[in-house]
């Protein structure tokens, strides 16, 4: 696999349309997003959405798997999330007293996206 | 169950201000940590509050305690209950006393629970709670039930621990409530009224079986004799003899014609045991301790410590017997650890983190062979490095522990003449009525004087021994002389008159004649020849 930039942009189309079918996917569960593709200065969080008092912050893994996809969530990425939950709630004082949770969504070929809930601790 | 706030309500559309149902609140529960065989309260706290999903244990845990954490986790999410996605703070106090081992699973688990709403709080407020956890949400066996069921007692606090466990913690009050729970789910039953547990019954293992027999032994006369006494004032024994005569199976024989244990000596031992994590299935044994530690046990081994401090040897051997084979083989430093217990009846570890006491009145039975060769003194033998062979060996051995045994005994070879002869010996049976008979008279004699019941001859103290075995007339110029010439120290002449006085009573006599000073004295030569060598 070279890294052309034809393939760059393939792939970072791919992950569009896996974000997008994610977040339809939590719409229909009653989630209401709050945020995609949030930027902080410790990375990017995909998706943020709230349902019942409780925020969630996901990430969202495309790999050819879903397994393959849930390996990719590596124990730094997991650290980069918490952190930039800290950040983007600190700006936020009126989400202060909310539930938080981490959650990844394992997005593989043919399959409706794996969402797996609470999926990171600190 | 799994959510601790009900899910009709939506706080994020009817502008979220606080928290439903759940209240900042600490929820506590008591729990114990262990000081030697002491247990100490300690209070389990857990916090939910907003924050960072996080679970944090802090309190001086050791590496088992903070790896709770996950069997924790493991065992509420096995039986469908998860964690809340908030900040959990649990706390261990007094936060200065080091909390260690695995028992902290089951506390911290059910106050949890209780945090969470799946239990009620006040269902487990009049209880001490140990127990280690499983993954899959069972309770699994822990050292150390039987004095947290002492403390619980104390407390006026009932017991939750694991069912393994709950015959033993049963022993220690029959009025004390005990829930002994296979697992999280039978414990929730029960303190939901679903299905209740059975308080479990205090047991007794069924002693070994197959004990050895004293009538095994051919020849050996004089030491057999020895061994009864021994056995019957509670003295300690030195055996020196050759590869072959016998000494480690005749020690092996002394608890099969020691008395049985009283309750409160079997208590105390259990709770030794308990402690070091040696009951089985939750019975007691009333078999006396045997402890035969192999010569190359290190000074913590023996007298208790390492990073836990632990018991020792001469702790776990309390109320029973120590047996050391190959006396001289073990470190000289190991050796001269014994000689403190072996006056006072326990042991002191005092460590940077730790000063814990821990009982060891105990029996000492040692064997030796006479030099490295093994073979001086043997008629037709000469060793090959000469006199020196059994003087540098024997000088292993301090003069101050040698002052300390009582009965000194060479023991020949066993000839194969005597080895042909039908075993002509007492049964340990028999003998050991003889030993109760004296044992009996002991107790009658001290408990006159207002010690303890399993007071022997042996651990006496001397002003009582001057009164009770202070022998008269013969047998009084005879010791006079005798002190003389051996030159007995003054805990040996002690020692002889113990002695003596165990030989008294095994033939019920008030009186302690000149036969028992002879004999007595003759247990003490080899002990005065020792020290000449040393």
């Amino acid at each position: 696999m070279t890294g052309g930039r034809a393939h760059r942009q393939a792939a970072e189309r791919r992950g569009r349309r896996a974000e997008w079918a994610c977040l339809m996917l939590l719409m229909c569960k009653g989630y209401r997003p709050l945020g995609r593709r949030v930027r902080t200065p410790f990375g990017e969080v995909d998706l943020i959405a709230v349902r019942f008092g409780t925020i969630v912050f996901i990430e969202v893994k495309l790999r050819a798997s879903q397994s393959a996809a849930l390996e990719a969530v590596t124990p730094r990425q997991q650290r980069r999330m918490l952190d930039a939950a800290s950040w983007w709630l600190a700006r936020r004082p009126r989400y202060g007293r909310y539930n938080l949770r981490f959650d990844v969504m394992a997005v593989g070929a043919r399959r409706l996206p794996l969402h797996l809930q609470d999926a990171i601790r600190a | 169950m799994a959510c601790p706030y009900p899910f009709g309500r939506l706080p994020h559309l009817a502008g979220f201000a606080g928290l439903a149902g759940v209240s900042i609140m600490a929820t506590r529960v008591t729990t114990v940590a262990f000081e030697g065989v002491e247990a100490r309260r300690v209070d389990v706290q857990v916090q939910i509050s907003a924050g960072l999903p996080k679970l944090t244990i802090v309190g001086l845990p050791d590496k088992a305690v903070a790896e709770s954490r996950e069997r924790v986790h493991a065992a509420l999410t096995a039986i469908g209950l998860g964690l809340p996605p908030r900040r959990i703070t649990i706390n261990l106090a007094p936060a200065d006393l080091p909390k260690e081992g695995s028992h902290y699973d089951l506390p911290i688990a059910l106050c949890l629970m209780a945090a969470m709403g799946a239990i009620e709080e006040r269902a487990l407020s009049g209880y001490t709670i140990l127990g280690e956890l499983a993954l899959d949400g069972s309770i699994s066996r822990v050292a150390g039930v039987l004095p947290a069921a002492m403390a619980a007692n104390m407390m006026d606090y009932g017991l939750i621990c694991p069912r393994e466990c709950g015959g033993e913690a049963a022993w220690a009050d029959p009025d004390l409530d005990i829930v002994a729970a296979g697992d999280l789910l039978a414990l929730v039953n029960h303190f939901k009224g679903a299905a209740l547990l059975a308080r479990p019954r205090p047991e007794i293992a069924s002693a070994g079986g197959n004990v050895a027999d004293l009538a095994d032994i051919r020849g050996q006369e004089t030491a057999r004799r020895a061994l009864e006494i021994a056995a019957a004032g509670g003295h300690n024994l030195l055996m020196a003899g050759p590869p072959g005569a016998g000494k480690t199976m005749l020690a092996e024989r002394l608890p099969g014609i020691l008395p049985p244990m009283t309750p409160a000596e079997l208590l105390e031992v259990a709770m030794i045991r308990s402690v070091s994590g040696h009951i089985d299935n939750g019975r007691l044994s009333s078999a006396r301790p045997f402890r035969n530690p192999h010569h190359s046990a290190s000074m913590a081994a023996m007298v208790g410590g390492g990073l836990r401090v632990r018991p020792g040897e001469v702790s776990l051997a309390h109320h029973g017997v120590l047996f050391l084979d190959e006396l001289p083989e073990f470190q000289p430093q190991v050796l001269d650890s014994l000689r403190q217990p072996l006056e006072t009846g326990e042991t002191v570890i005092a460590r940077a983190n730790h000063h814990v006491r821990y009982p060891a009145r105990f029996q000492l039975v040692a064997a030796m062979n006479p030099c490295r060769c093994g073979m001086a003194g043997e008629p037709g033998h000469t060793c090959r490095r000469g006199e020196r062979c059994a003087s540098d060996y024997q000088a292993r051995l301090s003069g101050p522990l040698l002052d300390r045994i009582d009965i000194h005994l060479d023991m020949p070879a066993v000839t194969a003449a005597d080895m042909l002869l039908p075993a002509s010996g007492d049964r340990s049976a028999t003998v050991a009525t003889r030993v109760a008979a004296a044992r009996r008279l002991q107790r009658e004699r001290f408990s006159a004087a207002g010690l303890p019941a399993h007071m022997t001859n042996a651990a006496c103290p001397a002003s009582l021994l001057e009164q009770v075995a202070m022998p008269e007339g013969e047998a009084l110029s005879l010791l006079r002389q005798a002190a003389e010439a051996m030159q007995l120290s003054a805990r040996g002449f002690h020692r002889v008159l113990r002695v003596a006085r165990t030989l008294a009573d095994l033939e019920a006599s008030p009186a302690i004649g000149r036969v028992h000073v002879a004999e007595a004295l003759s247990y003490r030569q080899m002990a005065g020849r020792g020290r000449m060598a040393a």
